[in-house]
């Protein structure tokens, strides 16, 4: 009987049981996603601002040869620098882009900074497509926000067009499936430059003045940026990149729009060159739009710029890498004749190989802004000499530093991580002394270039003026200046192309190892010429530059990268001669 | 047992005198353990008459006296009586002979008799893994299972770097289902485990036998059930083995004035005059003006300026590196059972010491398995726990990768230490910017891999009538990984880290889940039918946090906790799980023991996939003839013992993909990193340089609600076999498998953005193969001999892959990888160096070729070498596996050995580049292979010319470091001695073994591999050559 009735109980259990797992309700699978939020939540004001932020992160979103610095794209394949490192196999595709022979479309760096700038691009796709759907009452910064984004997106652009010509233009209004049909032919260069031009008239249209988050865009530095790209568009390149002619309606949209800024008054140059590359003066009055880095902030090695990490030289107070290092002809560069003036013709005709032959020499003061020097003191510090030691494989690539991206040992900008160095230094997107330069350029191609004469000795006289921090202990200098202001009749004749022969000068030592180097030969249409004679020359004195050389219609810009092309199924061409 | 089938015997013999009388003939047939048998046949000898035992093992047959009763059953030693007067209720046990038929397998949610099984279903033999030592029974399986692939390397506690079952059968993980006592498991319990704790272990290899588990079974299914009491006494067991451990071989590196050869030489190659801060260099012209090297000095310093100076040396860095290991392993258990109770305990622990410095592993394992019956066994309540925890120094990293990665890299140029007595490091010119291999290990000796886990379930078993059994089991599963990373600062050479920290890396799992089924046994007439109807659901929860701080005054160990520190912290953290709701229901049918068959049917709802797609169903059949048991085999063959024709046709499923796969998702990325890149979303917009950042979403991943599961249909054929009374044993099994919706991410435009991601149902994939194993057992005198020989074989085929996804797998825009298997090596064909200008002039154009360098075939014929001029060029995978286990035994001597090998792989031998090409690589060593290298006056070698520049980019995949990975190894050979029973009784032990062993003895490899290890090429932990003393006693 016991038994019986325990037999029912499990009977009845069992059957419960049965039951309950069959009728298992539905939502018994149900699963949300943590940490994470789904379409909708960002679909309001709210939701529009988290992805504004997320956008201007990605100014900064970099590494040593991302496009948050140009030092490989503008400099190590200018004439200002070496690759540097241990040897040439040290970043064996940077020593590709500097030797430009052995370039191939499949090099992950080509891949890498073509996806992170189109990840870039999407972000500020994004925040437009939420924001376009919101209306001013809902969301009253609307159309500030929208400038801010197109601004975005039009800086990411002009890095894409001016590296690889041909790029496929995506705007916030394709779906996904639409971007994946649009060619990277289907607009030319030309109207790629307009569109980013657009893109830039819409913030000079509807951004403030000023902006209380300094980081963000305001319309004064939309406009720079669109007298920078009607620049870069005046010089019209056929399909081959051959310079076939300026345009005078884009040089005369570069005066009206520096005309602007500069009428703002907001923006000055610095009295001294110096503070452009210290961390104590950063935002200062010539930055008109720069990467905002930042130490100590929450992230796990700071939001800091690693993108100059291996830039720092061997002496023991950074430790490594020696990459970027100024060249022969860069420091010929700075050399100057007796009336101040740069030696045209005859810079690089003499090496500079020892210190004194930096006092019998005259030299731009710029040079010891711009160059670690053995026996001159390194970045403004006279009891930190820089000595010949840290100098990596000087057998390969001489003793020279870069200085400029590199700051003081004991800055407290600097996060180390490992035998890298970062620094939360800005990096600067637009100076005012470019804007002054872009401006007597625009002037001297519309033959103005009277007008051009004080623009660049502005930028000439500040030089002089900064020689404040270079002093030795004694008060000495390491180098003997004399740089001076072009006085036409007196120690110049100011023609034309006079003119466009000093301003390609001013311009190169002024943003020496800065990176416009490359960008400025390929928009003068000189590239080949300039980069095969430095090849030439430089290749006798460092003989790993043997089989460098720059192959005229190709290698002004680079390959479409494969794995592109490949994934769009043809869809995409490859530039000319890849 | 022996007394009473002894006293059974004389029963018989002393009635076997009677006359010759028709009568009814009774009995009861009983196994080694007294069990009932069935179905086992009685044979009148004498007119071929016969009857079978039914479930309760009983008989009638009319029979003579004086005629002979031979009783006969698949895998059992017949016995044969003769009937006598006195023959009435006859009691026969029967004897297993050595063969695995009889053995009990759980084939999921039951357990079969291993002859009744019916799907492609491999047993383990246990005592051949129990005394290997390893410290992973997964990698001690290595070889036992046709179709079971194991690649693995000699991190103490390591981790199997991939097991597949039966090949490739999708894009994603192709890593089997664990079960351990019923319940899905991580892996890394599994390996954990203790094989002595281990009872059976059966890998269930076709879709018909998988598919009980339903959407988690496509990769195959290995199930694991731990012991429980044997018999009714008390009994303890005792193993311990020590093990000895060292290098079977390394690559020969080149040594400082080699080196300064090779450095010599590139520079005459590229033309250059060699200049090197590290060597002075004297040279001569021969007649032909070609350079001579006559000497090459080395300087004495390579830096005098830091760390008391850093003199020049000549350092065998694998030498530095490395020590010889040791490994003890002690289990102890305790067993007592009895009709109501049954007790298991068992404690081991498990210490290596790795051959690298400072790696080492400790473990420890706790289990108790334990059940309670009811006297009339109605009902039975138990619980099987593992508790288990294991501390693992792992090979620590610095920069440019572990001690081993730098045992290559490393300049032999470089001293291990400076002059003041600390580690030296790269200084001066020449040196690329890696770290003293030997510092690196020193540094990161205090990196910890912690592994906690508790595991165990209890269950309930009811039979509230006969025959029917319903069982609940509540399983549970936690497991927690940590990880800590102490990184102290160092100063060495120009290489230094200002700054400590400490991180700790907490990785938490809780995995619930709940079965409950019904077992019903019915019989009528010579029908069996067996049904299993049942649900399960499975809640699992994984979250991790992972602490960092800097900043730490003191650099002891122990003062590296959180609170210590005074830098700066960051802290991460996040959650996510998986719920799994399944019906399952199985049949088993036979007739007359001679027709099997089976159905399963399982539906599994799974949270990982969109609300449209939630529920797979996974049905299976599969049907068997033992044809050994049609009475013109057993009267025409009898030589035939078993044979037995199997086939099976199934769907299994797979839901490898992540947890929140199916949803378009905004991530808050604050500060994400990857390779010092920041890729996240917070920015300082305000221009203030520190403090905490205003950070906003990016879209990582695009919503898909119609993912679903991805499955796999699998049709098997196989045939059991044997002959002569089981002393010849096999089985062969085909198998082909046709995978599809496989889930996968396709590669994507870049102008997607980062939202790009999308999980999809896409490729198809198809596997065939087929496996083999054949046995031999038997003894000559006092001789026992037994051969277990085994050989596997599978090839997979994409057959279908997306056109948008295509590109994410090897091939180009006109060779793509359908129709090729998706382990193939694609690249390019070499044809060997262009030996003089005229040669390079007259070959196609390929950027940076030039005399001595790799000239490669132009495959298109369209006179440029690009991309468009690779091929498919071998599989990574096997033509075929196979292992070859051997034991023999004379008196109490036993000696075994295990071979096991490959045929027919293929491997991209990257270590090949850093071996033997020198622009790729400088600033590192390479392999003295490369003295070798091509000159103008040493033409005859594939090795091209050092030069400082890889102009021609000879790093890229071509023939030149494809090699072939084919081996055979002496994985384990053993030599036993069980001591005498005279012994025995004085220590009051019921069995003792001593032993010797030594595994990976030697190996046999393709000349054309430059790596001492195919299993091994590049620079994983290496796999120890072992040496083993060990002791099994059971009281």
């Amino acid at each position: 009987m016991k038994l019986n009735r325990c037999k029912s109980a499990i009977r009845n259990i069992t059957l419960t049981l049965v039951i309950v797992g069959l009728g298992a309700c539905k939502h018994a699978l149900d699963y949300a996603p943590k940490g994470s939020l789904s379409a909708d939540l960002v679909k309001d004001a709210n939701g529009a601002e988290l992805l504004v932020t997320a956008a201007y992160a990605s100014l900064g979103n970099g590494n040593e040869y991302s496009s948050c610095s140009d030092w490989i794209w503008g400099s190590v394949r200018a004439d200002d620098a070496y690759k540097g490192g241990a040897s040439t196999g040290d970043q064996p595709e940077i020593d590709r882009l500097e030797q430009f022979a052995f370039i191939l479309p499949d090099q992950s760096f080509l891949q890498n900074v073509w996806v992170w700038n189109f990840e870039a691009i999407g972000r500020a796709n994004l925040a437009l497509s939420v924001i376009n759907n919101l209306n001013t009452s809902q969301y009253p910064l609307k159309l500030q926000r929208q400038a801010e984004m197109r601004f975005l997106r039009a800086h990411f652009y002009f890095w894409m067009v001016e590296n690889f010509k041909n790029v496929p233009w995506i705007d916030e209004t394709l779906t996904p499936e639409q971007r994946k049909k649009v060619s990277n032919t289907a607009l030319t260069q030309d109207q790629l430059w307009d569109k980013i031009a657009a893109d830039f008239q819409f913030g000079v249209d509807n951004l403030p003045l000023t902006q209380t988050q300094i980081g963000r865009a305001n319309k004064i530095a939309a406009a720079a940026y669109l007298a920078k790209t009607r620049l870069y568009q005046a010089y019209m390149q056929d399909k081959n990149h051959n310079v076939i002619g300026i345009n005078a309606t884009h040089l005369n949209e570069v005066l009206a729009q520096t005309a602007f800024v500069i009428g703002t008054g907001k923006y000055s140059l610095a009295p001294d060159f110096a503070q452009n590359f210290l961390y104590e003066y950063e935002n200062g009055p010539e930055s008109i739009f720069a990467i905002q880095y930042s130490i100590a902030d929450g992230t796990p090695i700071g939001r800091e710029d690693w993108s100059h990490n291996l830039n720092n030289n061997m002496a023991p107070a950074y430790g490594c890498c020696s990459f970027h290092r100024p060249s022969d002809n860069l420091v010929n560069a700075f050399k100057t004749d007796n009336n101040g003036l740069p030696l045209f013709d005859n810079f690089n005709t003499s090496l500079v190989s020892s210190q004194s032959d930096f006092v019998t020499n005259s030299f731009d003061p710029r040079l010891d802004h711009t160059i670690g020097i053995p026996g001159h003191p390194f970045k403004y510090d006279n009891t930190f000499i820089y000595q010949t030691s840290y100098a990596r494989a000087p057998e390969v690539y001489g003793v020279y530093s870069a200085m400029k991206e590199v700051m003081p040992p004991n800055s407290p900008s600097l996060k180390r991580d490992g035998s890298r160095l970062a620094t939360a230094k800005n990096w600067d997107i637009i100076r005012y002394d470019d804007v002054l330069l872009w401006r007597a350029e625009a002037l001297i191609e519309l033959n103005r270039q009277a007008e051009a004469l004080p623009l660049i000795n502005q930028i000439r006289e500040r030089a002089a003026n900064s020689t404040g921090r270079l002093k030795l202990k004694d008060g000495t200098f390491a180098t003997n200046y004399n740089v001076q202001q072009y006085v036409d009749g007196v120690n110049c004749n100011w023609t034309q192309a006079f003119a466009r022969k000093a301003l390609q000068w001013e311009r190169r030592v002024e943003f020496a190892t800065e990176s416009p180097r490359f960008f400025d030969l390929v928009r003068w249409g000189i590239a080949a010429e300039t980069l095969n004679s430095y090849f030439a020359a430089e290749s006798k004195r460092h003989q790993f530059l043997k089989a460098a050389h720059f192959q005229k219609n190709k290698n002004e810009y680079l390959p479409i990268p494969q794995q592109q092309i490949t994934l769009s199924e043809g869809l995409y061409k490859q530039n000319p001669g890849y | 047992m022996r007394k009473v089938l002894l006293a059974c015997m004389l029963l018989i013999l002393s009635i076997c005198s009677s006359y010759a009388q028709i009568k009814p003939v009774t009995g009861v047939v009983t196994d080694d353990q007294h069990k009932p048998m069935e179905f086992v046949t009685v044979t009148i000898l004498e007119t071929q008459k016969s009857t079978t035992t039914d479930m309760n093992g009983r008989f009638k047959i009319n029979v003579l006296n004086g005629q002979n009763l031979k009783f006969s059953f698949v895998g059992s030693i017949p016995v044969t009586v003769k009937v006598g007067s006195g023959t009435k209720d006859l009691q026969i046990q029967l004897k297993s002979q050595y063969t695995a038929l009889n053995e009990v397998v759980v084939t999921g949610y039951q357990t079969q008799r291993k002859a009744d099984v019916i799907g492609a279903v491999s047993v383990v033999n246990m005592d051949d893994v129990k005394d290997v030592p390893i410290a992973s029974p997964l990698q001690a399986l290595q070889g036992r299972i046709p179709g079971m692939s194991i690649t693995t390397d000699g991190t103490p506690g390591g981790s199997a770097r991939s097991v597949l079952i039966r090949g490739i059968n999708t894009l994603g993980n192709n890593d089997p289902l664990y079960i351990i006592d019923g319940q899905a498991v991580d892996r890394r319990l599994f390996e954990t485990m203790d094989p002595n704790d281990i009872q059976s272990l059966q890998v269930l290899k076709d879709a018909a036998s998988a598919s009980i588990y339903g959407s988690r079974a496509s990769n195959g299914v290995i199930i694991i059930t731990t012991k429980g009491a044997k018999g009714n006494k008390l009994r303890v067991d005792f193993n311990n083995s020590s093990s000895l451990q060292n290098y079977a071989s390394h690559l020969q590196m080149l040594n400082t004035l080699q080196r300064g050869q090779v450095l010599w030489q590139a520079a005459i190659n590229d033309g250059i005059t060699p200049v090197s801060t590290q060597y002075t260099f004297t040279s001569h012209k021969d007649a032909q003006g070609n350079p001579v090297l006559d000497n090459v000095g080395v300087n004495e310093y390579l830096d005098k300026t830091v760390q008391g100076g850093i003199k020049a040396g000549n350092t065998d860095w694998f030498k530095e590196i490395s020590r010889p290991g040791f490994l003890i392993r002690d289990n102890l258990s305790l067993s007592s059972g009895s009709d109501t109770h049954s007790l298991y305990l068992s404690f081991s622990n498990l210490v290596n010491r790795g051959i690298v410095k400072y790696t080492d592993n400790q473990q420890y394992d706790f289990r108790v398995n334990s059940s309670i019956n009811s006297p009339n066994h109605a009902l039975k309540i138990g619980e099987n726990l593992q508790v288990s925890y294991s501390k693992q120094t792992p090979i620590g990293s610095g920069q440019g990768g572990t001690p081993l990665d730098l045992g290559i890299l490393d300049l032999p140029i470089l001293p291990v230490y400076a002059e003041d007595g600390s580690f030296s490091g790269p200084i001066g010119s020449g040196f690329s910017n890696r770290q003293n291999a030997l510092q690196v290990a020193e540094l990161s000796r205090n990196w910890k891999n912690y592994y906690r886990s508790v595991y165990g379930n209890a269950y309930l078993e009811i039979t509230p009538v006969k025959n029917l059994l319903f069982r609940s089991v509540y399983g549970l599963e936690y497991t927690e990984g940590q990880q800590v990373v102490i990184n102290p600062t160092y100063k060495a050479g120009f290489l230094s880290s200002t700054v400590n920290s400490y991180s700790n890396n907490n990785t938490t799992n809780v995995n619930l889940t709940w079965s409950n089924t019904l077992n019903y046994n019915l019989e009528f007439g010579k029908s069996r039918l067996n049904l299993l109807g049942g649900f399960e659901y499975l809640n699992f929860n994984s979250s991790f946090i992972n602490g960092y701080k800097e900043g730490f005054l003191v650099q002891t160990p122990d003062y590296f906790q959180f609170d210590a520190g005074t830098g700066v912290s960051t802290l991460n953290g996040n959650a996510s799980g998986y719920k799994l709701l399944s019906y399952f229901a199985k049949t088993n049918y036979s007739f007359n023991s001679k027709y099997l068959a089976s159905l399963t049917l399982r539906s599994d709802g799974s949270s990982r996939f969109g609300a449209n797609n939630r529920f797979g169903f996974f049905p299976a059949a599969s049907v068997g003839w033992r044809i050994s048991e049609e009475s013109l085999i057993k009267n025409k063959l009898p030589f035939i013992s078993q044979l037995m024709a199997r086939a099976g046709i199934g769907t299994t499923g797979n839901q490898k993909i992540g947890n929140a796969a199916v949803f378009g998702l905004f991530t808050p990325a604050y500060g994400v990193i990857n390779a010092r890149r920041n890729s996240g979303s917070a920015y300082d917009l305000n221009g203030i340089n520190t403090g905490t950042l205003p950070s906003g979403v990016i879209a990582t991943q695009t919503a898909n609600p119609n993912l679903k599961w991805e499955s796999t249909t699998e049709i098997n054929g196989g045939l059991d076999f044997g002959f002569f009374d089981q002393k010849v044993t096999g089985s062969f099994d085909y198998f082909f498998r046709k995978t599809k919706d496989i889930l996968l991410v396709p590669p994507y435009l870049a102008v997607l953005g980062e939202g790009g991601p999308m999980w999809q149902n896409g490729a198809t994939m198809q596997n065939k193969g087929w496996e083999f194993t054949l046995g031999y057992n038997n003894h000559v005198g006092d001789f026992d001999y037994r051969l277990n020989a085994n050989i596997g074989s599978f090839k997979d085929k994409v057959t279908y892959i997306p056109a948008s996804s295509l590109r994410a797998y090897p091939g180009n825009t006109e060779k793509t990888i359908l129709g090729h298997s998706l382990s193939s090596i694609f690249g390019y064909v070499t044809d060997g160096i262009y030996q003089n200008q005229a040669e390079v002039d007259a070959g196609p154009i390929q950027p940076g070729k030039g005399v001595g360098r790799i000239r490669y075939k132009d495959l298109n014929g369209d006179g440029v070498i690009d991309q468009l001029d690779q091929d498919f060029l071998g599989t990574t995978l096997p033509d075929f596996e196979y292992g070859l286990n051997t034991s023999i035994s004379y008196k109490n001597f036993t000696l075994t050995f295990f071979l096991q090998g490959i045929q027919g792989a293929k491997q991209v031998n990257t270590v090949k580049n850093q071996a033997t090409l020198f622009g790729a690589f400088i600033g590192q060593n390479n392999s003295t292979l490369i003295l070798n290298a091509w000159t103008p006056q040493h033409t005859n070698t594939d090795i091209p010319a050092v030069s400082n520049f890889d102009s021609n980019n000879e790093t890229r995949t071509s023939t030149y470091q494809i090699e072939n990975s084919s081996y055979l190894k002496l994985r384990n050979i053993q030599l036993g001695y069980t001591l005498p029973k005279s012994f025995l009784q004085k220590w009051k032990m019921s069995r003792a073994e001593i032993y010797v062993s030594a595994t990976n003895l030697f190996t046999v490899k393709s000349s054309q591999f430059i790596s001492p290890d195919p299993e091994n090429p590049g620079t994983f932990y290496p796999i120890a050559r072992t040496f083993t003393l060990g002791l099994s006693t059971s009281f």
